[in-house]
């Protein structure tokens, strides 16, 4: 489009008009990924009240509430589970943690030295 | 008997080694010589201190292999005779294959969740492509020619693929000293950012805490690599080989259903691409090429081209902040520069300094990856003015 070299008024033709290019580009982007949001949004709302429904609970059995100071807890367990699952953790939602004490001593104590 | 000797020795390397044949500012250099030690330094840099020791340690002994007189790995080949191994490698550089190959594992390797989020990030990854523009005036300034310049600013993409594309169809020549600086540079954004983000941003801003990002549904990760792509490669064509190879990678990453194929993307294909595309490189750096007073320029601009794209980045997250009324942390502008992860990684290390309980980590991976598709664009509009 220029000679090899170039003037500097035709530098900063070049360089002015290639940056506004690259905000436009980027800034409709943006609006895309806005509208895009907006249209999932408003396809899943009326299957939202089932999609909670079918969000698969955590393994453990639902029994007992968790306090929120066990929050780190919560995250560290929810991200095993998802680990485990090979899903997203925010694919589904962990209901409730109970610790389960139904094993004997001696599976615990063969299952930490299988660890170790 | 002595006759054979000499023949031997005419042949050997040895007997050019030393040779004074390249001259520096007026000044008669043994060229092969000293790009043998600089090659060196090179792995030493790479090796001991770690710096992008996956692409500096090829880039490093394919300029080490192509100043070995006599080897004549990038021999062209002439009537019948065959041309020198790497001269066959080089050609996926030449055409223009590696670089977007890279990025097509880089697509498979980047979650896009964190700017889909926060869609705003793009707009920093577009301020932070303006050290690309700055540093191409500067060039032209500095007596360089169009494509020359276009290809030394896309240096402040911070986006090696990008780079070398860009240089490898405008400015073939400077291939070697804009790898090793584009590579350099990156290897030293912990160190170059710093100073920048400090300076342009006040202590109050720098510990604002941002907000949570909402999750992204795994519907919107998959449309959005496609709507990119359309969009982009309609509006500007030459950027496809760069766009159109990131996206795919994306949604096979995405899509969750070919598990295989993200795995040879993100490991096998990542690792073998970088393996020739940085021998390959590297063997631009050949003395009569790399051992000229432009080296020396291409290597200050660079620093000033990393070092705008890290203050034009933060200047807007500085607006940004202005205008949502403190929302916005200033400091995640920096990594508008795409260098992913390291630019993010920075940002979460700086965040922490000033306040020990902010994690900008996910905040800066927005504008990170929004940089890649930036300097993407840009580097489209270079080929566009220049090609």
């Amino acid at each position: 489009m220029f000679g090899e070299y170039l003037t500097m008024g035709q530098a900063s033709i070049v360089a002015l008009f290639s940056i506004t290019v690259v905000f436009l580009v980027l800034l409709l982007i943006s609006y895309m990924i806005q509208l895009i949001a907006a249209i999932i949004a408003k396809m899943q709302k009326p299957k939202e009240a089932p999609a909670v429904k079918s969000a698969p609970a955590a393994e453990e059995p639902a029994v007992e509430e968790e306090p929120a100071d066990d929050s780190h807890l919560v995250a560290v367990i929810t991200a095993a589970v998802a680990c485990c699952l090979g899903k997203e953790p925010g694919s589904f939602v962990v209901k409730s943690i109970t610790p389960l004490n139904t094993e004997s001593d001696w599976s615990r104590v063969s299952r930490t030295s299988a660890l170790h | 008997m002595l006759d054979i000797l000499l023949r031997f020795w005419e042949s050997s390397g040895f007997s050019q080694i030393f040779a004074f044949d390249t001259v520096l500012f007026g000044i008669p250099l043994p060229g092969h010589l000293v790009m043998i030690l600089l090659a060196c330094l090179f792995l030493y840099l790479a090796i001991h201190k770690g710096f992008e020791p996956y692409l500096l340690i090829p880039i490093a002994f394919g300029m080490l292999l192509v100043n070995l007189p006599f080897a004549n790995l990038m021999l062209h080949p002439e009537g019948g005779a065959k041309g020198g191994l790497l001269y066959y490698l080089y050609q996926g550089v030449d055409l223009g294959i590696y670089p977007p190959l890279i990025f097509l594992c880089i697509g498979a390797g980047t979650d896009f969740g964190p700017l889909i989020a926060n869609p705003k990030s793009l707009l920093l990854g577009a301020a932070a492509q303006l050290g690309i523009f700055v540093t191409f005036f500067g060039a032209i300034f500095l007596g360089f020619t169009g494509p020359e310049a276009a290809s030394i600013g896309i240096i402040g993409g911070a986006d090696g693929p990008t780079a070398l594309l860009l240089t490898s169809q405008l400015a073939p020549n400077l291939l070697g000293a804009i790898a090793i600086a584009a590579y350099s540079y990156m290897a030293l954004v912990p160190v170059i950012q710093p100073p920048i983000m400090k300076a342009l941003t006040t202590e109050e801003e720098r510990k604002i805490k941002m907000e949570q990002l909402r999750p992204v549904s795994k519907t919107e990760k998959i449309i959005f690599p496609i709507v990119v792509t359309i969009f982009v490669i309609l509006l500007l064509p030459d950027a496809a080989p760069l766009i159109g190879m990131l996206m795919l990678g994306n949604l096979v990453k995405e899509a969750g259903i070919v598990p295989h194929l993200v795995d040879a993307l993100q490991n096998s294909l990542m690792y073998i691409i970088s393996i020739f595309l940085g021998m390959t490189v590297g063997a631009k750096a050949s003395a009569e090429m790399f051992l000229r007073a432009e080296t020396i320029k291409i290597i200050v601009l660079g620093v000033i081209a990393f070092s705008m794209g890290t203050a034009g980045g933060v200047l807007l997250g500085k607006l940004m902040s202005k205008l949502d009324g403190g929302k916005t942390n200033p400091l995640i502008g920096a990594a508008g520069v795409s260098a992913v992860p390291m630019a993010a990684r920075v940002v979460q290390k700086e965040g922490q300094k000033y306040n020990p309980s902010n994690f900008l980590l996910m905040h800066a991976m927005g504008p990170n990856v929004a940089g890649v598709i930036g300097s993407a664009v840009a580097a489209g509009m270079l080929l566009l003015f220049f090609k």
